[in-house]
């Protein structure tokens, strides 16, 4: 169980951007989430291993390692098989404040992981620069 | 007592390890050394939630309320006390305050 649990949520990078401070306007702190399905294939061969002795153990093993031979470099969390997931960043940020006045923003690359599957994050948390009188919501 | 030795110098050795380093441009104008960092403790490898992180900048901007914070440098630090049984991991921003 100990084994089975551990490491549950882990951080792999932490990135802290500037902060601007502009007279009259307010900072609305948003948050942004995007995340991808990470699957250890080498985890799932020596599981599938030592539950069965025949050879369907032996085969998921095999297709593991011809995998692993594609898969190369230094790398956080376990392997996606779509790359291009991080790539609408720039747009959810525009979305969260379209006037484009970002500041303040907290990257944090995580990762939920648990037996052969994880959950790759990109976590954004930032500020929204808005006028004083176009304030909505809480005051940062 | 040989074996108790060797055994109280594996789980009393600790270690740092640095995760990663970020920098942001330094400013021409330097102005007042801001620094904010948060800790999470973890027992036996759990540890459920990240949203610790989240607290960095509001340290940040609370030492420097009414300027911009520039040329951060974050660290991102994972520190064993005692090996399996208890880890730390400390993230850590400097930065200077311009007004």
């Amino acid at each position: 169980m100990l084994f089975l649990f551990q490491g549950c949520a882990i951080v792999h990078h932490v990135q802290v951007g500037e902060v601007r401070h502009k007279k009259d306007f307010v900072r609305m702190p948003f948050q942004l989430k995007i995340s991808e399905t990470g699957i250890d294939f080498g985890e799932m061969a020596n599981i599938s291993k030592s539950l069965s002795k025949n050879k369907a153990g032996n085969s998921v093993s095999s297709i593991a390692e011809i995998i692993s031979l594609f898969q190369t470099g230094p790398r956080t969390g376990k392997p996606v098989y779509n790359e291009s997931y991080a790539d609408s960043l720039a747009t959810a940020l525009y979305k969260e404040c379209p006037s484009g006045d970002i500041t303040g923003l907290v990257l944090v690359r995580e990762m939920n992981s648990y037996p052969v599957v994880s959950g790759e994050i990109i976590k954004i948390n930032g500020y929204c620069l808005q006028r004083k009188t176009a304030k909505k919501g809480k005051k940062s | 007592m040989k074996y108790i030795l060797i055994l109280s110098m594996f789980i009393l050795s600790s270690c740092t390890h640095m995760a990663s380093v970020s920098q942001t441009s330094i400013p021409a104008k330097k102005g007042n050394v801001v620094k904010a960092e948060v800790k999470n403790n973890i027992i036996f490898f759990f540890n459920f939630s990240n949203d610790y992180v989240n607290e960095i900048n509001e340290k940040l901007i609370a030492q420097c309320p009414n300027g911009s914070v520039k040329g951060i440098l974050t660290k991102h630090e994972n520190i064993t006390y005692f090996p399996i049984i208890f880890h730390q991991i400390k993230i850590s921003a400097e930065g200077y305050c311009n007004e």
